[in-house]
């Protein structure tokens, strides 16, 4: 690739990269899932990019980033490391075996950047401060562009420079137990993200159904996509037996209310602006900036009249924020409500609104993180990884169009229903039991799914076959003949105990990944 | 079956205590020792929502706490208040707390910082330094994976 192609490839992928900050609204499209087969495809090899992508998303799928802690990169990590496996000729075990070490990389860097950008959010805090909007507002852009430079393109350039050059000259002469040993790693790697989600669902209480997508998948053959309807139909079934009636979704409001000053219109700007919340994060306000940023329209037309209680809003809003980024949009409903009323009449104070503010920020940062992150993307991106990883690009929808709808729904849904509602729709969501009916769905889902995923897309087979007696013996046959299927299963449930028992445990499944790999191909058992 | 870990958080449950903290440490129930929150049915609503389906959370003012604590002593529990002026009292009362994270007490006018979400004030830091009296161990961390930093001994050292 030439140094033009280089740079343009690094501009594409920070561009993706910075979508959760930026233009997407944190539908995490940069996520390997999708970014590594839509990189394949604009390399030209859509089909390296669908298995990398796929396997890479597993290999990431047990990180979370939840307030200050930001996991290793996924978004990098997945997308160079396609770009990788296509550059040396569709060579998969490349682009999976580096994914992780980048994406750690590019984790450092991130803290890093935050820590740079704090000189844009002061100034921009200034700004506010003085009312200078305008160019508060370029601050907080500044802070988004930083990151896209700093953190997403300048590793991306370096590394596909001195990769795309490593490749070229020494892939070729490296031994053949290397280049074996790594594929066989980079079979197994997948198996680390699968015991994640295992472990975070709970093995315990979810083994039946485990059990039941592993005999599916290895002794029925079903694929991926039947066993996931089948799990959703399950799902539902254990989801309804023993309920009553009583137990209904409906969202049925106390009393008709109007919507107040702020129009449709209004509440659409804020909707956009609050794609980049999370684009001036820093550890002093964390999501501040964005969040004044987002509701300034509202904030402009309630205190239209009034220069000094606007000025007084503008500079109090800038105050500590940090929620997940689609229920900040509910925060921000509530609290524009707060300060129209605070407009009109003297009994809601600056002080009430702070408060209510970080009353619900915490704790439904908490239902954020656990039920739209930790359950809802993760289930999604393994059953898309899983179709990537057998080669069919529908996974990749799979993924996408859930994320979408729940991230830019969730976002037009809680401003609106916050803002006319307030506090009302948190109640709802409590008596509706709508997030602890959805974990328990996902939990049946993910157990089915992942035990089919291990049976059919974690790669370890033993070898050795001789001849004895003039018959051929083949070792695997052996094992296969009392359970098929088995040494990936021991694998991803060798990690999931160690992932359980031991802190930190995924860099030690990293490590026994590589170790079983080269020592397997060394030994000639694998 | 016993307290298994404990937290300062000022902002109680969010998305790490809902995600990693409670995660990591096998626990059923949640206790939560906050007077403001407790007296507050949308706060203690809210707290009960952070915390996802199979684990309970129960809501408390310190002066229920020790007899919350002692009815559920036969569950894996994990206690979360908002500065450690709160554990302290507990372990005067007697209630045996084997270890206690600080996780977050964050940026207010006042304050000095000393880690990422550490950020002190002379009353909160003579709190933390006051617990080193009774047999508890202390320690910094932002989540479970991070290393445990013996933050008694460093503000110790800073103090010099």
């Amino acid at each position: 690739m030439s140094i033009l192609e280089i740079f343009l490839l690094s501009l594409l992928i920070s561009f993706i990269a910075v979508e959760t900050y930026w233009w997407g609204g944190a539908i995490y499209i940069a996520r390997p899932v999708f970014a590594g087969p839509l990189i394949g495809l604009i390399m030209g090899d859509l089909q390296t990019g669908l298995i990398v992508g796929g396997s890479v998303e597993l290999v990431f799928l047990g990180g979370l980033a939840m307030g200050a802690y930001s996991p290793p990169n996924a978004y990098i990590g997945g997308m160079v490391g396609t770009a990788f496996a296509v550059m040396s000729g569709g060579n998969l075990e490349i682009g999976i075996a580096l994914a992780y070490p980048i994406g750690v990389l590019v984790q450092m860097v991130n803290y890093l950047v935050t820590n740079i950008n704090i000189v844009w959010v002061e100034r921009a805090e200034k700004c506010y401060n003085e009312g200078k909007i305008k160019q508060a507002e370029l601050f907080h852009y500044a802070s988004i562009i930083t990151r896209m430079i700093v953190q997403f393109f300048l590793p991306t350039f370096i590394a596909l420079l001195i990769g795309s050059a490593a490749i070229e000259s020494f892939y070729s002469s490296i031994p053949a137990w290397f280049s074996n040993g790594l594929k066989i790693s980079a079979g197994i790697l997948p198996a680390i993200g699968m015991a994640s989600i295992v472990n975070t669902l709970g093995f315990k209480k979810g083994w039946p159904y485990f059990l039941g997508g592993f005999v599916l998948a290895t002794y029925l053959n079903m694929n991926i996509m039947a066993i996931a309807l089948l799990s959703l139909a399950v799902a539902v079934v254990m989801g309804t037996i023993g309920k009553s009636n009583a137990d209904s979704l409906s969202f049925n409001f106390s009393a008709d209310k109007s919507q107040g000053i702020l129009d449709n219109k209004t509440l659409r700007s804020i909707f956009f602006r609050s794609f980049t919340s999370m684009g001036s994060f820093n550890y002093k306000g964390y999501n501040n900036i964005g969040y004044v940023y987002s509701i300034a329209p509202a904030l402009k037309k309630i205190y239209a009249d009034n220069k000094e209680a606007y000025q007084e809003s503008l500079s109090r809003n800038c105050e500590f924020f940090n929620s997940h980024p689609y229920f900040s949009n509910l925060v921000m409903g509530v609290s524009v409500a707060l300060e129209e009323q605070k407009s009109k009449d003297e009994s809601v104070t600056g002080a009430s609104i702070t408060a209510t503010k970080t009353a619900l920020m915490g704790p439904l940062a908490g239902i954020g993180d656990s039920v739209f992150q930790g359950t809802y993307r993760t289930i999604f991106s393994a059953i898309g990884a899983g179709l990537c990883m057998a080669g069919n690009v529908l996974g990749c929808f799979v993924y996408l169009i859930p994320q979408i709808i729940l991230a830019w729904g969730t976002r037009w849904a809680f401003l609106k229903y916050a803002y006319i509602y307030g506090t009302e729709l948190v109640v709802k969501l409590k008596t509706s039991n709508l997030f602890d009916k959805f974990v328990e769905g996902a939990n049946i889902v993910g157990m089915m799914v992942i035990a089919a995923m291990t049976s059919s897309f974690v790669s370890i087979a033993l070898k050795p076959a001789w001849t004895l007696g003039g018959k051929e013996i083949v070792l695997q046959a052996v094992f296969d003949s009392i359970l098929p299927k088995f040494l990936p299963l021991a694998c991803m449930l060798m990690f999931y105990q160690i992932m359980a028992k031991k802190k930190n445990g995924i860099y030690i499944c990293l490590a026994l990944s590589f170790v079983i790999g080269f020592a397997g191909v060394i030994i000639g058992l694998l | 079956m016993a307290i298994v870990m404990v937290r300062v958080d000022e902002r109680l449950i969010h998305g790490q205590m809902a995600l990693a903290w409670l995660r990591q440490y096998n626990v059923d129930t949640v206790i939560v020792i906050d007077d403001e929150s407790a007296n507050d049915m949308m706060k203690t609503m809210l707290l009960q929502m952070a915390v996802s389906g199979t684990i309970k959370c129960i809501v408390t003012t310190l002066a229920n706490a020790k007899g919350v604590i002692e009815a559920n002593k036969n569950k894996n529990l994990f206690l979360c208040t908002k500065l450690p002026a709160v554990f302290l009292e507990l372990l005067k009362q007697g209630v045996a707390i084997p270890q206690i994270n600080i996780g977050g007490i964050y940026s207010t006018p006042g304050r000095t910082p000393y880690y990422k979400t550490i950020f002190l004030d002379d009353a909160i830091k003579r709190d933390i330094l006051a617990l080193e009296q009774y047999p508890v161990k202390v320690e910094y961390r932002v989540v479970p994976g991070d290393t445990e930093i013996d933050i008694i001994s460093e503000l110790k050292k800073k103090a010099k």
